[in-house]
């Protein structure tokens, strides 16, 4: 198993996939060095999606634990204590809206079902349906309608956006 | 066919996905059906758009320093190619077989004397207008406790092997010399030896 090559195949994808799943950009990137921190100490035999699998487990356990301290923070709010310094401004790389597309195709996909998410970044990552299936827990046969009805969801799901998005910005205009 | 494929049976013969045998009968179907073959298109689109949409909103990466964070956070391993399972049942099943063709050819050379060798090897060395020796010392095939078998081979003009000599490197010389064990010495075809023929 070539590590680097793995890494370099999927390492972007990767990030992209559970920046989605928790838009936090910095986190991502984290993550995604976890999942192959722990791919180097137990290889599976199927890297490919393997990587995925662990991502969005580790993508869960990070938002269950933001929701316990969202919670906890809400709690010390309550009880009159100044609440943490607000989230820093987004990266220059974010603030420019220079990548439109980018966020726009970020956003719809952050929107839709974990599973459908997960269908799209590892098909347009070039992941074998068998490898899919075994990723997302479904029959092979399975992947080719899910797949499809994933896309579909994907495409109107970016229509409403950008119409949402132009309305936004007549409004504030 | 009677019914037409639905969305993802066209999408997974797009991919390459379908079974040849169910992958024929769509695309037999499709021959005859204008609609599904518009269909089939609508869906070749719009997975070229989603996909040529995700492929370019993946975000920049700097690959080079990410992957040195990777080696510095899981302690250099990262670096190392590693074997999979594949890799070593082919290297361990490369060494069993190596072992037994060692095994196989001690077994067979009881009767050959190391006379025999060492005046091949001499002929040989006469000759070196008709004969290439290479000799490759030493590698341990046969289980002990030193690297101690070493591979002679001798070749006519044109690089065919013609002879083979296995032999145990027991002066450490690194090389076949006097001395050594001869275990296996090969021969041509009619039973004699190449570098007699030359003569």
């Amino acid at each position: 198993m070539n590590i680097r090559r793995l890494f370099e195949r999927h390492y972007p994808s990767l990030v992209w996939y559970l920046h989605g799943q928790l838009g936090d950009r910095d986190l991502a990137e984290d993550l995604a060095q976890e999942a192959f921190v722990r791919l180097i100490d137990k290889p599976p035999r199927e890297p490919d999606s393997w990587l995925y699998v662990v991502a969005g487990n580790l993508a869960r356990d990070a938002q269950r634990r933001e929701g316990r301290r969202s919670r906890h923070l809400a709690i010390v709010d309550a009880e009159g204590r100044a609440p943490d310094a607000p989230d820093p401004a987004p990266s220059a790389e974010a603030a420019m809206c220079s990548a439109e597309e980018s966020a726009l195709v970020h956003d719809t996909l952050a929107m839709l079902p974990e599973r459908d998410a997960a269908l799209l970044v590892m098909r347009a990552d070039e992941i074998s349906y068998r490898e899919i299936a075994a990723a997302i827990g479904v029959a092979p046969a399975s992947v080719g309608p899910l797949l499809s009805r994933a896309q579909q969801r994907f495409i109107r799901a970016l229509g409403s956006r950008a119409e949402q998005r132009g309305s936004d910005a007549r409004a504030s205009g | 066919m009677r019914e037409h494929p639905a969305e993802g049976e066209l999408q997974a013969l797009l991919d390459g996905e379908l079974t040849s045998a169910r992958a024929l009968v769509v695309r037999a179907h499709l021959v005859r059906c204008a609609s599904c073959r518009a269909r089939t298109n609508a869906t070749r689109d719009t997975a070229a758009m989603v996909n040529a949409l995700l492929r370019r909103s993946t975000p920049k990466v700097d690959s080079a320093s990410a992957w040195a964070r990777l080696v510095v956070r899981s302690g250099g391993r990262a670096a190392k190619v590693r074997r999979g399972p594949a890799q070593w049942l082919s290297a361990v099943g490369l060494a069993l077989a190596t072992a037994a063709l060692i095994v196989m050819m001690v077994r067979v050379s009881r009767s050959i004397t190391g006379t025999d060798a060492f005046a091949l090897v001499r002929e040989a060395q006469a000759h070196p207008a008709q004969a290439l020796l290479r000799d490759a010392c030493c590698s341990d095939h046969d289980g002990g406790d030193r690297p101690d078998d070493g591979l002679l081979t001798l070749s006519s003009v044109g690089e065919k092997v013609t002879v083979v000599i296995v032999y145990e490197d027991v002066d450490r010389s690194g090389t076949f010399t006097h001395g050594d064990i001869v275990r296996y010495v090969s021969t041509i075809p009619n039973g004699t030896p190449v570098a007699h023929s030359a003569r």
